[in-house]
């Protein structure tokens, strides 16, 4: 049964062709949600609550690509989570300076010191310094950045899932590059070799 | 030399990254990239950035996120929700039947009684015995006398006293009826005047209560025999004084203010509803959401 049969089938009610398209984009879904929250526990229940809330709104849904409409129910969900924490702020991931009672904004903390395989521990690290980048990063270029080059979905699917012109596409994504080059180059050293930025023909 | 790049270059560079460029673009920016140093550095940043992105793990689910049954069901809102929108609904449906029992002709006449009766009694008196009623209580004639309202204009002195409620609104038909009646006779010298004045009913009564007829006699009648301006424009050396002033101790009938309006009392009762049923509306409503 193709992907249009299945949205054909849920629409009038039928639960499991509904749970066969969840299969689907479950993975793609929760990985979105992961990135835009940077909480597995909170992406969980995002992904469940997009899921649920596709279901219920499959009458929106006019036709393309449906990858792109599931992704738009994640985003839009993980948006509601992100106002909701803005609203009750909790104690913030960043460790404080007891001196000032300011956060510490050097990315010296995020490096771990667990004992582990170097590689991993590079890669650890690289993701902790993206993960950094991208909380520090507007939402909606978040959401972007993160479908395109995460979930590596095309300019079109993205334009859909967001509800924003393709133009816009483009020029938000060129500038959430260039805000994570720039947030990326201050690890420096911290990233492996490999994602360096700065190559002798820049320095 | 190097110049900076624009964000419509990095816009240009970040596309031909993702081969989101049209051909003419493509070579446009293909030229660059031969010409230019900092073209290549950014394209070079660019492709890092994307690369570090892309290597980033994957994150397997926890769990399958199915939803069952259960899950769709839709959950009930409480015994509240619906009994707030049936008192909302009820309210308003009240609040409109007493609004428009409001505006049935039958109601406006019962609504105001009082003003009537006092109209017919004292046309009934002035038709009964017009010359004793001119002698024991002839209607009162003020031009800017405290009660103002109707009387012809005289606004500026009556504002400086405030009118008792209600007593300034009746009024007897404004200057206009008034000087219907100041017709000078031929033989009189210029500008000599008569009163002459009749009760006359008041046309529109209001339905503020009807005052209490006063019998206080206190005709305005201008001396026959000097020739006075017409309506209050005294001579230069009267002007400033008050002429046939009310006694300051004189006391004022005011209408008896106990006495409940049917009218005000449905307006109000209406208000109140058309309250109650925004209120329920708005609870039961912040009630379902709460509960979707």
């Amino acid at each position: 049964m193709d992907e249009v049969a299945l949205v054909q089938a849920a629409r009038q009610g039928d639960l499991d062709a509904f749970n066969r398209l969840v299969l689907t984009y479950q993975e793609m879904a929760f990985n979105l949600a992961c990135r835009m929250l940077n909480d597995e526990d909170a992406a969980e229940d995002a992904t469940q609550t997009a899921f649920l809330s596709a279901y219920r709104h499959l009458d929106g849904y006019r036709g393309g690509s449906f990858r792109a409409w599931v992704m738009r129910m994640v985003t839009n969900t993980c948006y509601d989570e992100l106002r909701r924490r803005h609203r009750r702020p909790t104690v913030p991931l960043e460790p404080v300076n007891p001196e000032d009672n300011e956060e510490i904004e050097s990315p010296a903390w995020l490096a771990d010191d667990a004992p582990s395989p170097e590689t991993t521990l590079e890669q650890r690290e690289l993701e902790h310094a993206i993960q950094h980048c991208l909380e520090a990063m507007p939402l909606d270029f978040r959401a972007v950045l993160i479908m395109v080059d995460i979930q590596g979905m095309d300019y079109i699917e993205v334009a859909e899932a967001v509800r924003t012109p393709l133009g816009t596409i483009k020029s938000r994504l060129a500038r959430a590059r260039l805000r994570l080059r720039d947030c990326l180059q201050k690890f420096g050293e911290l990233l492996p070799a490999a994602y360096r930025l700065k190559t002798e023909e820049t320095q | 030399m190097t110049k900076r790049l624009t964000s419509k270059d990095y816009a240009l560079l970040s596309a031909y990254m993702d081969g989101m460029l049209s051909p003419r673009e493509r070579s446009k920016v293909e030229k660059q990239l031969e010409a230019r140093v900092e073209f290549r550095t950014a394209l070079y940043e660019l492709q890092q950035t994307r690369k570090a992105m892309r290597s980033l793990p994957r994150k397997r689910v926890p769990r399958n996120f199915l939803i069952t049954p259960a899950m769709v069901q839709p959950r009930r809102a409480p015994f509240a929700v619906g009994a707030l929108r049936f008192s909302s609904a009820m309210a308003a449906i009240a609040a409109v039947i007493l609004t428009l029992f409001q505006l049935l002709p039958s109601f406006q006449m019962a609504a105001a009684p009082a003003p009537e009766l006092y109209a017919e009694s004292t046309s009934v008196a002035a038709l009964q015995s017009p010359a004793e009623a001119m002698d024991s209580a002839p209607p009162i004639i003020q031009w800017g006398a405290p009660y103002a309202g109707g009387m012809g204009g005289g606004g500026a002195e009556g504002l400086a006293e405030p009118a008792p409620l209600g007593m300034g609104q009746g009024g007897v038909g404004g200057g206009a009826d008034a000087l219907k009646e100041w017709v000078p006779t031929p033989t009189e010298p210029a500008g000599r005047i008569e009163l002459q004045s009749e009760s006359t009913p008041t046309p529109y009564p209001t339905p503020t209560p009807a005052p209490t007829p006063t019998p206080t006699p206190t005709l305005v009648t201008l001396p026959l025999d000097q020739a006075q301006p017409i309506l209050g424009v005294a001579p230069e050396e009267e002007q400033g004084t008050v002429v046939n002033a009310e006694p300051a101790d004189r006391e004022i009938d005011l209408p008896p203010v106990n006495q409940p309006r049917p009218g005000l009392v449905l307006r109000t009762a209406a208000v109140i509803l058309g309250a109650l049923a925004v209120i329920f509306f708005v609870a039961a409503l912040f009630l379902r959401r709460r509960f979707r």
